[in-house]
C-alpha cells in the first residue's frame, strides 16, 4: 500500500479482464435452462359458440367411431360401411376429388379411445394436405349436452 | 497507404497473441440471445400422459401463447398448474383469454382417455370462446 501510494499514480481503470468470465458463466446458465423442444400438435379452430352453420346434406360425409374403436363411413343415402384406416384414407380421398366442398363430420362415441380419434383425425388431415382441403368437423357424441359442433380445421 | 504499410513492416514486430478484447462482446451477444429465448414458466402435470402418435403434426411456435390442458386417463383435468373440475374449465379459460386473446389451448390427453371426456372439455372451451385448440401428439416421423 505504502509503496503504491508513493511510487506510482493509482490506476483509475475498472478491470475488465473478468467480464468475459462473468458473462460466460451467465451464458452457460441460460444455455442449460433453455429448453428447445417445441410442443407439437394437430391444430384446429373450433366454431364459436352458438348455432352451428348449416351445411348442405350432399356435402357431408360422416365418419363414425364406436366404443370398440371400429370406424365407419356414411354418405347421404347410403348405409354406413365399416372401414380400416387405409381404406378410410382412400375413400375420403376419392370423395374429396369428386367434391372439394366435402365436409367430413367426425363423430366418435363417448367410450371410444382418444388414440383412435387422433388416428382418424390424423388420417383425414394427411389426405387433406395432399388436396389442399381442411374441412373437418368434430361432432358431439350422442348423449352429451352440446349439439353438433366442430368446424373447419385450420392451421 | 503503401507508406504506412512499409513503415509497419519495418518498424514493429508482428503480434502473435489472439485478441481477446471482443470475447466479452461475443459472449454477451450469446447471453442476450439465451436470456430472450428462455421461458421460465414451466408447468408440469401431476400425471404424465402418453401422447398419441400422429403424422400431420405442426409445431406450435409461440410458447407464450400456449395454455396447456392435460387430461388423464381417469378424466382428471389440469390447466397449466392447477387441477380443475370439468364445469369450471370455461371460467378458467375465460380469464386466461382476457389476459391473452391469442391463446392456443394445447390439449395434452393420454391416448387411453375416453373420447367423451375430451369432447366435454372441447365443449367447455367453446363456451369460453377458446376456439383455437391443438391436440398434442408425438410426431410419427422421428
Amino acid at each position: 500500500m505504502l509503496m503504491g501510494k508513493g511510487g506510482m499514480a493509482p490506476s483509475v481503470e475498472i478491470p475488465t479482464a473478468s467480464m468475459a468470465d462473468i458473462s460466460f458463466l451467465l451464458l452457460v446458465f441460460f444455455i442449460v435452462t433453455t429448453s428447445m423442444n417445441q410442443d407439437k400438435g394437430i391444430g384446429m379452430t373450433l366454431p364459436p359458440p352458438g348455432n352451428p352453420m348449416p351445411i348442405p346434406k350432399e356435402n357431408i360425409a360422416s365418419v363414425w367411431i364406436n366404443d370398440r374403436g371400429d370406424i365407419a363411413v356414411k354418405y347421404l343415402g347410403q348405409d354406413y360401411v365399416t372401414v380400416t384406416l387405409p381404406e378410410l384414407r382412400n375413400r375420403i380421398e376419392k370423395r374429396i376429388i369428386e367434391n372439394p366442398n366435402l365436409v367430413v363430420s367426425l363423430l366418435a362415441q363417448q367410450g371410444a379411445d382418444y388414440k383412435t380419434f387422433i388416428d382418424v383425425l390424423d388420417e383425414l388431415r394427411i389426405v387433406g394436405r395432399q388436396h389442399d382441403w381442411s374441412k373437418i368437423s368434430i361432432a358431439q357424441p350422442f348423449g352429451s349436452a352440446g349439439s353438433g359442433g366442430g368446424g373447419p380445421g385450420s392451421r | 497507404m503503401a507508406f504506412v504499410g512499409t513503415k509497419f513492416k519495418g518498424g514493429g514486430e508482428a503480434g502473435t497473441a489472439i485478441p481477446t478484447a471482443s470475447m466479452a462482446d461475443i459472449s454477451f451477444l450469446l447471453l442476450v440471445f439465451f436470456i430472450v429465448s428462455t421461458v421460465f414458466v414451466r408447468t408440469r402435470p401431476t400425471f404424465q400422459p402418453t401422447l398419441p402418435l400422429a403424422e400431420s403434426v405442426d409445431a406450435l411456435k409461440n410458447r407464450r401463447n400456449i395454455a396447456h390442458l392435460w387430461i388423464s386417463p381417469d378424466g382428471l383435468i389440469q390447466i397449466d398448474s392447477s387441477l380443475v373440475a370439468l364445469n369450471s374449465v370455461a371460467g378458467v379459460m375465460l380469464k386466461k383469454l382476457q389476459k391473452n386473446p391469442q391463446l392456443i389451448v394445447l390439449i395434452k390427453s393420454d391416448e387411453k382417455t375416453r373420447y367423451g371426456t375430451v369432447s366435454n372439455v372441447i365443449e367447455e372451451l367453446r363456451k369460453a370462446n377458446a376456439v383455437r385448440i391443438s391436440f398434442a401428439a408425438k410426431s410419427e416421423l422421428q
